[in-house]
């Protein structure tokens, strides 16, 4: 599947800007799980009468429209509330009695139009200096319900800078990157799914499931 | 105590070593364990947590494996137990880093980054190393104690030659004094010359044989006096050769070894019967090898030594040949009916 740099770019700058980015993955090819509850589009729970669809227009809800794609990966088309949107492969993982997602920057998936259309305007040489990362969040599904709650960056980069945790880091102009591998930061998640300031205060609700 | 002393006390004293060993391994693990240059506060805490398994193997093993079972030479038994400690030692940095940690240094987030195989490559390395060290520094002690031992050992046998060296002397003297105190009943004009001579001998006894070897040719002239002496007292009435075949320049023997000997020919042989009396020495000096015969006739009456002091001079000799020579000498005794024939051969470069 092609994927285009430059929507690292703009997740990064509407969807992943509250998000730790790592190099590596946080999933394995054994710990992959399928959620039945996630396929589907679902949006905050801000007006449960407001009827959101994915041609969803600007100043629309957020919307999050999952779909599986089989083996155990999902494809995520994200539409923030500017109707700006943007493509992710996505993976869920059990660790212990907790759920974690991984996002990954895609372009568009079968089927679906590209997400984001200006990608094809951005000067090549820009194209080059972009490099996709993955990003994590704690899952807690119900049919009526997604939690996903964010990492939160201030308290890594908090840990990091006072020398408390000790994890494969590179510190970059744009902040830190992870680059622990896969079975590492499956553990950290696993060990500290429970501390609350690992994590946004606020997390994602999505509970207006629109469609399956 | 003087100040080198002092310091070779403290650089022999175990927890030093136990300090610096354990300080370099800090050191190299918090730097292999740092993913950067520096060796950050959470690097230090993650080698300090480490080390509490590798101690959990390490110390069982040196304190309680090794003297208990490996020095026993229960091989299987020390075998058996030290892949338990290993085994716990793993566990226990599993626990250490899942849940010790964050009771330990609340604040401080780990994981366990390393798996049970690479966790055992750590620990194993650790008891190699220590066992080894161990090993080593007591084959060092071995060593020592031995050197020790050798030395006591020595100090033992140098003890017992002056104890019979100052045998030797008085017992010379012993019939020195009594063949003059002989000359002396007679008014013998030769008295003052066979005094001249014991003189010069006991110059030589005294002054010149407190060393470990002397050379042959001083020897052999210290016996030639001694046999002048004797015939000086017996006059023509004895037969009394001696002979020297062999080149004694540069070989060097043990002092007197020879004189306990001759004394013994003259005392038994002249002594008891002067008329149809002999006493015949030959000193074959060859290479690797020193052979001294004698041979003197019985006397039928003994005068001078009866009791406990008869055969000392004998005995003696062969237990400093014993000391000086073990595995090299042979002295062969025969005792016949007229004649005493004794032959001392020693092997060796001299």
């Amino acid at each position: 599947m092609k994927k285009y740099f430059a929507v690292f770019a703009l997740a990064a700058l509407f969807f992943l800007q509250g998000c730790i980015p790592s190099l590596h993955p946080i999933y394995t090819a054994d710990k992959l799980v399928e959620v039945k509850e996630l396929a589907g589009v679902w949006t905050e729970k801000k007006d449960a009468n407001y009827q959101v669809t994915y041609k969803n227009s600007e100043g629309k809800p957020e919307a999050w429209n999952f779909n599986y794609l089989g083996d155990k990966a999902y494809s995520l088309i994200h539409e923030d509330e500017q109707g700006r949107k943007a493509a992710f492969e996505v993976h869920v993982i059990k660790l212990g009695k907790y759920y974690f997602m991984d996002f990954y920057p895609s372009d568009s998936f079968e089927g679906e139009p590209p997400v984001v259309a200006d990608v094809h305007k951005m000067n090549n040489l820009q194209q080059m200096h972009l490099l996709p990362v993955h990003t994590f969040a704690k899952l807690e599904a119900t049919p009526t319900e997604l939690k996903i709650s964010m990492f939160d960056p201030d308290f890594l980069k908090k840990l990091l800078e006072n020398q408390q945790i000790r994890i494969k880091h590179e510190e970059t102009e744009s902040g830190y990157v992870l680059t622990a591998t896969p079975e590492e930061l499956q553990k950290f998640a696993e060990k500290y799914a429970e501390v609350k300031e690992a994590f946004l205060s606020e997390p994602t609700v999505l509970k207006n499931k629109l469609k399956e | 105590m003087n100040l080198p002393t002092q310091l070779l006390n403290i650089a022999r004293n175990r927890w030093l070593h136990h300090l610096l060993f354990w300080a370099l391994s800090f050191y190299v693990l918090a730097r292999f364990f740092a993913y950067n240059d520096t060796i950050s506060t959470v690097d230090w805490i993650y080698t300090f947590l480490f080390h509490l398994s590798l101690w959990l193997a390490v110390f069982p093993n040196l304190y309680f494996l090794i003297p208990q079972y490996l020095k026993a030479r229960k091989y299987i038994v020390y075998a058996i137990l030290l892949a338990l400690v290993i085994m716990i030692g793993i566990c226990f940095n599993l626990l250490t880093f899942n849940y010790l940690s964050d009771l330990l240094f609340p604040g401080y987030y780990f994981i366990d980054y390393y798996g049970f195989w690479e966790i055992a490559k750590f620990i194993i390395v650790y008891v190699a190393i220590t066992s080894l060290l161990k090993l080593s520094k007591g084959w060092f002690k071995y060593l020592d104690t031995q050197r020790q031992i050798d030395r006591l050992s020595r100090e033992k046998v140098d003890a017992e030659l002056a104890a019979l060296k100052s045998q030797v002397n008085p017992h010379f003297l012993f019939n020195s004094l009594n063949n003059l105190y002989s000359l002396a009943l007679d008014q013998d004009k030769r008295t003052p010359d066979i005094i001249l001579r014991l003189s010069s001998m006991m110059r030589y006894l005294l002054y010149e044989s407190n060393v470990p070897t002397v050379p042959l040719g001083k020897e052999i002239e210290h016996l030639q006096n001694y046999v002048e002496m004797q015939r000086l007292r017996v006059g023509e009435k004895a037969d009394i050769r001696i002979e020297f075949n062999g080149e004694p320049e540069g070989r060097e023997i043990a002092p007197l070894l020879f004189l306990p000997l001759v004394e013994n020919g003259f005392k038994h042989g002249i002594k008891g019967e002067i008329s149809g009396a002999f006493v015949h020495m030959q000193l074959d000096i060859l290479p690797g090898q020193l052979v001294f015969k004698i041979e003197n006739n019985k006397g039928t009456v003994d005068e001078v030594e009866k009791g406990p002091a008869r055969g000392i001079g004998l005995h003696n000799l062969r237990r400093r040949l014993e000391l000086l020579y073990p595995g090299r000498y042979r002295l062969d005794v025969a005792d016949g009916i007229n004649t005493f024939t004794v032959m001392l051969k020693i092997e060796g470069d001299f």
